[in-house]
């Protein structure tokens, strides 16, 4: 048995989200506050039936305004029946024919065919209308002490029903269970209107998901350092000796070892006894008050679990022999010993398991929560490689039992070891405020559907990609727009630094080949590209020039379609060079999809930007240069740069044909006269074999950023993206919190 | 008792656990006769079970499943298993329950389908011309009708003592007939019931009910090699009309038989034997031992008849065999009610000799079934004002115990509990239920002749308990056209006239019938002992006395001629009169440890003794006659 999937709904911020898990490991990914704890915390408190950890801040904010909406008008509430919300957790499993046995209250009936079952816990008002009576019954009891006069704002509790229901959730609200019927849910695991759920009996419901589901949680091991500080803080030896105390009550008979405890402790206690005599012959002098006969005896109590607790070593063998050199566990890189005892936790975790006789569940569930802490990033992927071998279920019961693994993380290591398949991305979606939720995406099913995915996994794996744990994704040209970008954002748009941002460095071309998976995961993006400013190939042109053609990008096809209409990329060119086009496909087939520089470079606004659908979550912009006035000796012109480094030459033509920018290698020995002279000039420059645009970068990021500026086509993405964010989201989690509380109080 | 689990093995414990040890699985029927214990070959297996295949049981998350005729006899397997989570002990309709429930919607749609059958049913009867109770019908058909759409909105059925549909509660006959049907139909419920019960032992398997065995056949049949069914029972024991007696063996299934008796002397081993000759011809072995100075010793014990005519003096005939007993065997205890156990075809020749012949009649013949068993532990509605209220308070009565008599009324007297009473208030109400009570007492003696009605207007008059609402139906004779709860058409009939016969039955009779409830009396039916055993069992055959022709011992004995039926039954091999009495015979008879006197009342003495000396059944110096009583009785007055 497996899950296939669940759902949760209104717990925190997942209002309502799916999440797909493969049936091995599946990867939670996403940016900060997108859901993924929260997930896992749901799952752990459902399943668990943590009913006391409930907290009226569980609720997912959309539910408060609605929760005091009920009790501001309890009578009103009262009487037309209205229903407190519920927050729910709907899991379904894949089950096999072997199985049906355990999973008997799941099955809708007899006559049944499926695979795919499903439970659902729902944490629910006992009663809704005894809640508002005891609510009402609470705020008239203190209605004396609400102070007259309307500047005193003191009103005591319960001020509105979360307040009530903030002290007494758990005497309110109890976990229900029911049998899902797959029949009646849509494709997404949507309940079909009209479909009510089989409640089970209630002494039913909680033996049932023991008996199918075991959820444990690694937490997350920030606390595990060299220095033993903290209360977290244990070595591997107290790790061990854990490991060891549980399965040491199946070796009692051991007596080997119980004897040779024996002699020991016997032998301890007559030294401690000559060690400590004295001393305490001479306290027992002082004399206790209230105690006629003082006596103390200090001895020790050995057995085993205490002795591998405080006296046992763990020691790294260098060798491999026991007896050969070794090191003492506190000797060993913390990075080694994190991924040992986070192994250890796991196996003791799953020991716990295994050897529960009576109803083991079926199915366990391990979540572990960003492994990669303290772990560099060899060891994060010798992790989540062998994981899965690790946790192998071994011998008869691997017929009946199964691991499952979710694992938390923001690591792109962890990513790449893996591939798409397991990921599953927590997007952020909605305004800040109530109104602000998650969605969960399976990037298996984008992994299915795209014809680049083979591209995009290796370009991943390549690249060491964040892109699924940032708040936005810039997408540039190349090298020299990567490594300036910083120093760009710095100049331009300081707040941008806030955010998460990940910088692709991908090139015009395969910019569009990212068009689907930036979609998919609904992340703003800013596309930072270039005109690439070609001729047009006439027809009658023999072939051979082709040799001439200075190819962007060797391996797309030669051709852009715009409206129809068929292009042939000729040599490079100016911008203002008549009856250009442009050679990057971003720009032809993606936004805003015209391929003559002309109206590129007359194109409206409005065009570069493509909006949310219903479909696709995320804002593009497209940004490339534009006529920008360049001043050059004396001279005021319009002009476009052809490329990022030309464009920056243009813009910044005083600093650049300057003696002391001579390093980024952009002066012109002869100083142009005029500004078209300059660009050209520039433009052969930059062609050149002998321009390193490395050098260029690095150059301009070694001067004063006081002296140059952002080209403007950049500055406008910038700022675009500067206010995107703003909108997406202004305010932390907590503080949402916080002010909605305040908000609901008053 | 000590456990089963430590008695030493039988041949046929061996036998049994090398076919639960056998892969593919085997099935088997265990035949056990009366004091075999069987029940402990039984717990043996389950316990072989829980210690060889307690590992593949637990990771599959499977249970060794065993069927119980009776609660009680579940617990007492449930205590000799220590309990062990791997076993399933219960009842054959929770154990059906169990695998059903879950399946709301398919008992949903049965639901549906049975009430539609029962209209269909009803339809036709109002449709035949000469239906007389046509209005009545129209009534019930226009019920059935009504709960066909409360139903249709129900989402739980549960079980309970008897259906409510409505109310969405099945009884007993419905689980049975409702998850039968569901085993035949669905292969998936089959494929579950092998897989969460890979062995399914079925005690008195001699009773279930046919259409049980046949589908747990089923599971097998399909999923045999993975499922293993074992039948526990003795044919000859089969007591209830409704069970399927022998359960034929299939292919691949193994017989064991279980020869031994531990139970019987031997003396009563030999007669148990000769009842049952006819029959399969089991012969049952070894017999009861006790040890006496460290030494085992075969227990000889004594097994004798008395043929007595049938005649006004049966009741204190009986007393005389008891008399004559105890100068037989020298022993007092005959007489003594708690030593001995008087086994007797129904209940009413103990109503007779402990004096409520007319309570039993009323609540029994003819009557509601609620009343007929709920008047065999004392639950019956009707009863409970007696046994709640008027025998308490005139127990305490007669030993002075007034502060107890004060104690029931305050918690039962609407008198009392009404308003919080004060001072002069309080001594009016007082003395009057001071004087209901004395009122009471005095039509409770038993040379009283107040009827039951006397005694419930009395305690209605001085307000002294609150009456059940269908009582003061009754009494008021109101709202006794209505029928609304009940799916038997003459119930309120039935439930009319049984109620004016109770009214009419003197009220002193609940004396008699209390240590009836209350067990103190020897009696029990030779049908409701099953497993049970006594050290001194007197046998009354009494054809007089039955009120059904289910049995007869006077056809059993060749004393009356058989009729057409029973011939007919005969011929066609099916259970009969003949082979139904002999079961009877042997059940009752195989309950002596030590001792056991038969008594057989019948209408022609001289052809009986001639009948039961050929039968070998008893010993001829084991048979007696009137004029045997007669000497003791003279030798005691001497």
């Amino acid at each position: 048995m497996k899950i296939n999937c669940f759902r949760i709904q209104n717990f925190r911020r997942l209002k309502n989200v799916l999440v797909d898990l493969e049936s091995d490991i599946s990867i939670f990914v996403g940016a900060n506050n997108s859901g993924k704890t929260s997930a896992s915390y749901a799952l752990d408190m459902f399943i668990n039936g943590q009913k006391d950890k409930f907290t009226i801040y569980d609720f997912n904010s959309s539910c408060w305004a609605i929760i005091n909406e009920i009790g501001d008008d309890a009578g009103k509430s009262i009487a037309e029946e209205a229903e407190l919300p519920h927050v729910s957790l709907d899991i379904w499993f894949n089950i096999q024919e072997n199985d049906l046995h355990r999973v008997l209250d799941l099955l809708p009936e007899l006559s049944w065919e499926g695979s795919v079952i499903g439970l659902r816990i729902e944490f629910q008002p006992k009663s809704t209308s005894d809640t508002l009576l005891k609510y009402k019954e609470a705020q008239e009891k203190v209605a004396k002490y609400v102070p007259k006069g309307e500047d005193k704002k003191y009103r005591p509790w319960p001020r509105n029903l979360i307040d009530f229901l903030g002290k007494h959730l758990t005497q309110e609200y109890e976990f229900k269970f029911y049998s899902l019927d797959r029949s009646k849910f849509d494709m997404d695991f949507n309940q079909n209107e009209n479909y009510t759920p089989l409640l089970l009996p209630s002494d039913r419901g909680k033996p049932l998901v023991k008996s199918l589901l075991r959820v444990d949680t690694l937490q997350a091991q920030r606390y595990l350092s060299d220095q033993a500080s903290s209360a977290r803080a244990e070595d591997l030896s107290k790790c061990l000796s854990r490991f060891y105390k549980r399965n040491l009550e199946k070796r009692e008979d051991d007596h080997e070892a119980l004897s040779a405890l024996f002699d020991s402790e016997n032998q301890l206690n007559s030294h401690l006894k000559s060690v400590f005599d004295g001393m305490l012959k001479r306290i027992g002098t002082l004399g206790y008050p209230g105690v006629s006969n003082p006596h103390l005896i200090i001895k020790s109590a050995l057995n085993p679990s205490s002795i591998m607790s405080q006296d046992t070593k763990v020691y790294y063998s260098m060798d491999g022999s026991t007896d050969g050199v070794s090191l003492p566990d506190n000797y060993n890189g913390l990075g080694f010993k994190n991924l040992i005892y986070m192994v250890v936790e796991l196996l003791d975790i799953q020991a716990q398991w295994l050897d529960e006789k009576e109803d083991r569940a079926l199915l366990q569930l391990i979540i572990i929560e960003e492994p990669e802490a303290h772990l560099h990033a060899q060891l994060q992927q010798v992790f989540i490689r062998k994981i899965l071998e690790i946790l192998a279920i071994t011998g008869e019961d691997a017929n009946y039992y199964s691991t499952q693994l979710a694992i938390t993380t923001h690591s792109p290591h962890m990513l790449y070891e893996r591939g798409f398949r397991p990921i599953r991305y927590f997007r952020r979606e909605g305004n800040a405020g109530a109104l602000q939720h998650s969605v969960a995406l399976n990037l298996s099913l984008f992994y299915k559907s795209d014809p680049e995915k083979d591209f995009l996994e290796r370009y991943m794996r390549l690249a060491h990609c964040d892109l699924f744990f940032a708040d936005a994704a810039i997408l540039v040209e190349g090298n020299v727009e990567r490594i300036l970008l910083p120093a760009m954002i710095e100049k331009s748009s300081v707040s941008l630094r806030k955010a998460y941002i990940s910088i692709l460095e991908v090139g015009g071309a395969y910019a569009y080949k990212f068009k689907n998976l930036i979609e998919f995961l609904g992340i703003p993006a800013l596309v930072i590209t270039d005109l690439d400013s070609v001729e047009e190939k006439k027809i009658s042109e023999s072939e051979e020039d082709d040799e001439d053609v200075e190819l962007e990008i060797a391996d797309y096809e030669d051709a852009s379609e715009n409206g129809g209409k068929k292009y042939r990329l000729g040599k490079a060119c100016l911008p203002a060079h008549e009856g250009a086009i442009t050679s990057n496909q971003t720009l032809a087939r993606w936004l805003p999809k015209m391929t003559l520089i002309s109206e590129l470079l007359s194109c409206d606004m409005k065009k570069l930007i493509q909006l949310p659908t219903e479909t696709n979550q995320s804002t593009i912009y497209v940004t490339f240069q534009r006529k920008v006035n360049v001043r050059w000796n004396g001279e005021n012109v319009e002009v476009a740069g052809r490329t990022f480094e030309e464009t920056f030459a243009l813009e910044n033509a005083e600093w650049c044909q300057n003696d002391q920018a001579k390093h980024i290698g952009l002066k012109i020995r002869k100083k142009p006269t005029s500004v078209n002279s300059l660009a050209e000039k520039i433009h052969k420059r930059v062609k050149s074999s002998s321009f390193s645009k490395t050098s260029f970068a690095l150059g301009v990021l070694s001067s004063d950023p006081g002296v140059w500026t952002v080209p403007k086509y950049i500055e406008d993405g910038l700022k675009w993206l500067t206010e995107r964010l703003k909108v997406d989201d202004g305010i932390e989690s907590e503080e949402l919190i916080e002010t909605m509380i305040t908000e609901v109080a008053e | 008792m000590t456990k089963r689990i430590n008695s030493p093995d039988t041949e046929a414990d061996i036998m049994l656990r090398k076919c639960l040890d056998r892969t593919p699985r085997t099935s088997f029927v265990m035949i056990a006769g009366a004091g075999s214990g069987k029940t402990t070959s039984l717990v043996k297996a389950l316990s072989h079970l829980v210690s060889t295949k307690s590992n593949e049981l637990r990771r599959k998350g499977q249970q060794v499943a065993c069927i119980t005729y009776t609660e009680i006899a579940a617990k007492e397997i449930r205590n000799d298993v220590a309990n062990s989570p791997l076993v399933h002990v219960s009842t054959i309709h929770s154990f059906l329950w169990t695998i059903g429930s879950p399946f709301q919607k398919d008992i949903k749609k049965w639901v549906i389908q049975r009430i539609a059958e029962k209209c269909l049913e009803i339809q036709e009867k109002i449709n035949k011309p000469r239906t007389r109770t046509r209005d009545r019908l129209v009534l019930e058909l226009d019920r059935l009708k009504s709960q066909l759409g409360i139903v249709e909105s129900l989402h739980y059925f549960n079980y309970g003592t008897g259906s409510n549909y409505a109310k969405g509660i099945l009884g007993h006959d419905d689980i049975i007939k409702l998850v039968t049907s569901l085993i035949e139909e669905h292969k998936m419920l089959k494929a579950i019931i092998s897989q969460k019960y890979p062995y399914i032992f079925v005690d008195e398997s001699q009773d279930t009910f046919p259409n049980i065995v046949s589908s747990l056949k089923l599971v097998d049949h399909i999923f045999g090699k993975d499922f293993c069914l074992g039948f526990f029972g003795d044919p000859m024991q089969k007591i209830f009309p409704t069970g399927i007696g022998e359960i034929a063996i299939e292919n691949s299934w193994e017989r064991i038989t279980k020869p031994e008796n531990f139970r019987c002397s031997q003396r009563v081993l030999k007669t148990v034997n000769a009842i049952r000759k006819p029959a399969d011809g089991l012969e049952q072995t070894r017999g009861r031992f006790e040890i006496i100075e460290g030494k085992e010793f075969p227990v000889e014990g004594s097994s004798q008849i008395f043929i007595l005519p049938i005649n006004d003096f049966r009741t204190s005939n009986v007393k005389r065999v008891q008399q004559w007993s105890t100068h037989k065997f020298d022993d007092d205890s005959w007489l003594l009610d708690d030593k001995i156990k008087v086994l007797v075809v129904v209940h009413r020749m103990a109503a007779k000799r402990l004096g409520f012949p007319n309570l039993y009649s009323a609540m029994n013949d003819n009557s509601p079934s609620s009343f007929k068993d709920g008047l065999l532990d004392g639950t019956a509605w009707p009863l409970k004002p007696f046994m709640n209220f008027v025998l308490p308070l005139i127990n305490l009565h007669s030993s002075n115990l007034n502060f107890e008599v004060l104690n029931i009324l305050r918690a039962q007297s609407p008198k009392l509990t009404k308003n919080i009473l004060k001072g002069d208030d309080l001594r009016i109400s007082l003395a009057e239920l001071k004087k209901g009570v004395d009122r009471l007492a005095e039509m409770m003696r038993s040379d009283s002749t107040a009827t039951v009605l006397d005694v419930l207007k009395i305690i209605q008059e001085y307000e002294m308990t609150s009456l059940d609402e269908r009582l003061l139906d009754h009494l008021n004779e109101t709202n006794l056209v209505e029928t609304d709860e009940d799916d038997d058409e003459n119930l309120k009939a039935t439930e009319i006239s049984s109620m004016q016969n109770y009214f009419a039955c003197p009220a002193n009779e609940f004396l008699g019938y209390k240590k009836y409830c209350d067990n103190e009396s020897p009696f029990a039916t030779q049908q409701g002992i099953k497993g049970a055993e006594f050290d001194k069992v007197i046998t009354i055959l009494d054809d007089d006395e039955g009120t059904n022709n289910l049995f007869s011992y006077d056809k059993y004995f060749g004393i009356s001629s058989l009729s057409d039926v029973d011939k007919k039954n005969i011929a066609e091999g099916k259970d009969n009169v003949i082979s139904r009495t002999r079961r009877l015979f042997y059940v009752s008879c195989s309950r002596a440890r030590k001792d056991l006197i038969v008594i057989y009342f019948t209408s022609n003495v001289p052809e009986a003794l001639r009948l039961i000396s050929e039968t070998g059944i008893f010993q001829k110096e084991s048979i007696f006659l009137e004029k045997d009583l007669a000497s003791i009785i003279i030798a005691d007055n001497l």
